[in-house]
């Protein structure tokens, strides 16, 4: 009887929690509504909640949908090099991303903080950022991508040193029905397809699902490897594979996200010191993110609760041979946590917002192993926790001037207590002109990898590395000249103090990673934004930035100066329009003191014809259009001092939708 | 302990019961389905110089209740001649009769709109779009509901006239 009681109470719970998205009627209904009866009738339920409100901060650049299909950007860091100051790199396994000077080499994208919905995705292990094709979403996904320069620490915690990503993505109402995309890309032989489907259901309950698929022959390029005799063409093994599952369920005040990425990149550069030219070197992550959010308003609307709960999964694994033997680097973690934020604004003039987060990193496992001889083995566990505690106030001081103070405190099991303090000002000094400055500072702790990584023949673990801190200064004045021209000028300075980077123990047997001298940085950045009537854009900018160590020794990988121009039109022909953009990077210093990889300048062109057959769009992209040859500086895992990146690359791609 | 359990229990159920009773005499509706109901009767209650047979609605920017509007397509909207709504994507801006504006790149959507300020095509935005100022029809929300005020000085120098009774409804005419 009893059980039944209860059983019946959890249906109905569940019942009326769906019942409760059948509010009130339907447009259709309504239309035959008088306009008098329309002014009685009374708002309700989902509605509220049907624009994602994301408290985006002043200083926040967005990309959005409509840029990302115009350029034909095909990952993140593409995405996100199109920003000032912002540039990546590529070792033909995975992309990283450098912003304001800083970029050094094989650092995994642990200083920024990378979010899907608001939810994490940097794993525990090696608190990589997957920017480039690892990234577990399709670009087609996208429905913006928000990006905050400098120290995030305030609000985001860890690793939020340089900036924070966060990607927002469609909803099932604005995609309103099923979406095909087939690609194919020459030289590479890459061949992508996917599948979409998105729907507001009729009882208020957003649904999105997508699957992709990606696989990729790659190019065979000629290779050296240093200080090894052997170079040649590697033929086969740039090959890469990767797939992608997305659900997304809203409704009311809830929201479910499930993000899945597995991807693989053969490795033609034996990277780690594997063997040259032996194939069947790789290295492969899978992703699995999800969490579950609830987001409501009370008290008159002035407060907003948010709550969520997420958990997530990474599984790296890295193939590599040594003197003929196979070896498998492994890296898995698992974590999950939750997150309590309330914003108020209660009182006049006043945004407050406190939050808690706390993580449980369950499993930090890395292996070594020795596919020959298991005995061999090295097995690394760990597991660990985080915690965070963090306030914020926008202060409307007046019309025209408002202060942001931010303070957010961490504690885990592997560092000791952090403070990060955050402060901007931000004064419109006249209704065309906004000035802001800066102060923030963020922290990381070192990862799992970092820390505790050894395997007795090439790296030793270091129990006793301390956490790096960036202090950023900044300011920026934002000036619009009549309707169509917005320029914008900032200055930034930087200190970073105990950076690990990678050195030697003190018998130089083994590399170890340390923490390193005080790293400073200058930069400078003007950009501007043209608009005009007929709907073409054009962005450019320029930057000036000078990052060095205490000693006066530049940073490597930090090209001195960088120029952007990214311009977007819709062409004399119905339907078709063009994106073309172009970058010049000044050259950027290698590992080898006095040698640089060249400057260059990297042109892209796609173009887009829409609705030629209804529902059918398709492009044509061009990546690197007057197919220069240019290189990139590689890390100290690798062989080589620098590698030299694709030429001109051909993309066809159609999307029907229906 | 048995007997307390199924109290709870059954008080939950009720509860449940209770809060998945349909609302009675109040009507009510989502937001977007009522803005949706609203950008139709607009359309019903405005006269265009040369209107031809179906009435062109388009979307400028990203409107929350695109979906909403969609639904409305095929709806008559002019009994005698037995024209209909027609939501579709529309390539020149000034084929469009009705359009409503969202939320997107701010400048280029000002400039557009300040391009059709000749053109007879009726603009409806909410209250907080910043192109709201150059809009004919601006909807606003209060206390829950919705109410609009009308730009006529901006209609009509574009060619466009309200009925008597679109007018005495509006919140503010200016």
């Amino acid at each position: 009887m009893e059980v039944l009681v209860k059983a019946n109470g959890l249906m109905c719970l569940v019942g009326s929690l769906l019942a409760g998205f059948q509010v009130g009627a339907s447009a259709a209904d309504l239309a035959a509504f008088s306009l008098e009866e329309l002014l009685q009738v009374k708002i309700v339920g989902a509605s509220k909640y049907g624009q994602k409100q994301s408290e985006v901060a002043a200083s926040a650049s967005v990309i959005s949908r409509r840029e990302i299909k115009a350029f034909g950007w095909r990952t993140l860091a593409e995405a996100l090099s199109s920003l000032p100051g912002v540039y990546s790199t590529y070792d033909r396994q995975y992309s990283f991303l450098g912003t304001r000077g800083f970029g050094v080499p094989g650092d995994f994208n642990t200083r920024v903080l990378l979010t899907i919905n608001g939810n994490r995705v940097n794993d525990v292990v090696f608190d990589a950022a997957l920017l480039g094709r690892a990234f577990p979403l399709n670009m087609d996904l996208i429905e913006r991508i928000e990006y905050i320069p400098g120290p995030g620490g305030a609000v985001y915690g860890q690793n939020a040193l340089f900036g924070v990503i966060n990607v927002v993505t469609r909803s099932g109402a604005e995609i309103d029905g099923a979406q095909l995309a087939v690609s194919y890309q020459s030289p590479q032989a890459a061949r992508e397809g996917s599948v979409t489907w998105g729907r507001k259901l009729d009882n208020g309950l957003d649904v999105m699902l997508s699957a992709s698929g990606f696989k990729a022959r790659g190019e065979d390029g000629f290779f050296t490897f240093g200080s090894s005799p052997v170079s040649g063409v590697a033929v086969g093994m740039d090959g890469e594979r990767d797939q992608t599952y997305t659900v997304q369920l809203a409704g009311g005040a809830w929201r479910y996200d499930f993000n899945y990425g597995n991807r693989r990149k053969d490795d033609p550069t034996g990277s780690y010191g594997g063997d040259p030219l032996v194939p069947g070197q790789y290295q492969e992550d899978r992703a699995l993110l999800t969490q579950l959010q609830y987001q409501d308003d009370y008290s008159d609307n002035t407060l907003r609760f948010t709550g969520r709960m997420y958990l997530g999964r990474e599984r790296y694994r890295g193939m590599f041979n040594y003197g003929g033997n196979r070896s498998l680097s492994t890296g898995s973690s698992d974590w999950w946590g939750g997150e309590l934020r309330l914003l108020s604004t209660r009182w006049n003039n006043h945004k407050l917002m406190l939050g808690l987060e706390y993580q449980d990193n369950g499993r930090r496992d890395q292996t070594e192993e020795d596919l020959l001889d298991p005995s061999n083995n090295i097995v690394i566990p760990g597991r660990g926790w985080r915690q965070g505690v963090y306030v914020q106030d926008e202060w409307t001081v007046s019309n025209t001037v408002s202060v942001t103070a931010g303070l957010r405190s961490d504690r885990s099991s592997a560092s000791d207590k952090s403070v990060s303090p955050r402060a901007a000002l931000i004064w419109q000094a006249t209704p065309n002109t906004t000035i802001k400055t800066l102060y923030g500072r963020a922290y990381r702790a070192p990862n799992a990898y970092e820390r505790d990584f050894r395997d007795e023949v090439s790296q030793e673990a270091n129990p006793a590395l301390r956490s790096e801190t960036v202090d950023t200064l900044e300011l920026a004045i934002d000036q619009r000249l009549g309707k169509s021209l917005l320029l914008r000028g900032s200055i930034f300075q930087w200190k970073m103090k105990n950076l690990v980077k990678l050195g030697e123990t003190a018998d130089a047997s083994l590399d170890q990673y340390q923490n390193g001298e005080e790293v400073t940085a200058k930069g400078l950045e003007l950009s501007a934004d043209k608009t005009w009537d007929s709907g073409a854009r054009l962005r450019g900018s320029v930057t000036h930035q000078d990052a060095r160590f205490a000693s006066g020794l530049r940073l490597v990988n930090s090209p001195r100066w960088m120029g952007k121009l990214n311009f977007s039109s819709p062409l004399p022909v119905e339907g078709l329009s063009m994106g073309f953009e172009t970058q010049y990077d000044a050259r950027r210093e290698t590992l080898i003191p006095g040698v640089y990889s060249g400057g260059y300048l990297v042109s892209n062109l796609h173009l887009t014809a829409s609705n030629w057959l209804k529902g059918l769009e398709v492009s044509l992209g061009i990546y690197n259009l007057f197919d220069r040859q240019y290189a990139y500086p590689a890390a100290g895992s690798n062989w080589q001092n620098s590698l030299l990146q694709d030429g001109r690359q051909v993309r066809l791609k159609a999307v029907y939708q229906y | 302990m048995q007997r307390r359990i199924g109290d709870f229990w059954c008080f939950w159920l009720c509860l449940c019961m209770m809060a998945g009773a349909p609302a009675r005499a109040q009507p009510t509706a989502e937001e977007f389905e009522l803005k949706a109901a609203f950008v139709y009767n607009f359309a019903l209650f405005t006269s265009w110089p040369k209107s031809g047979r179906d009435l062109r609605l388009c979307l400028r920017g990203e409107v929350p209740y695109a979906a909403q509007l969609k639904s409305l397509d095929g709806r008559s909207v002019n009994g005698d001649a037995g024209g209909v709504l027609r939501v579709q994507p529309v390539d020149d801006e000034r084929d469009c009769h009705v359009m409503v504006i969202g939320a997107g790149d701010q400048v280029a959507i000002a400039n557009s709109l300040k391009r059709l300020a000749k053109t007879p095509v009726l603009m409806i935005t909410d209250a907080a779009n910043p192109s709201a100022d150059l809009a004919h029809i601006v909807l606003i929300k209060a206390d829950d509901r919705l109410t609009f005020d009308i730009n006529q000085t901006g209609a009509v120098g574009a060619g466009l006239s309200f009925s008597f009774k679109l007018l005495k409804l509006a919140r503010k005419v200016t």
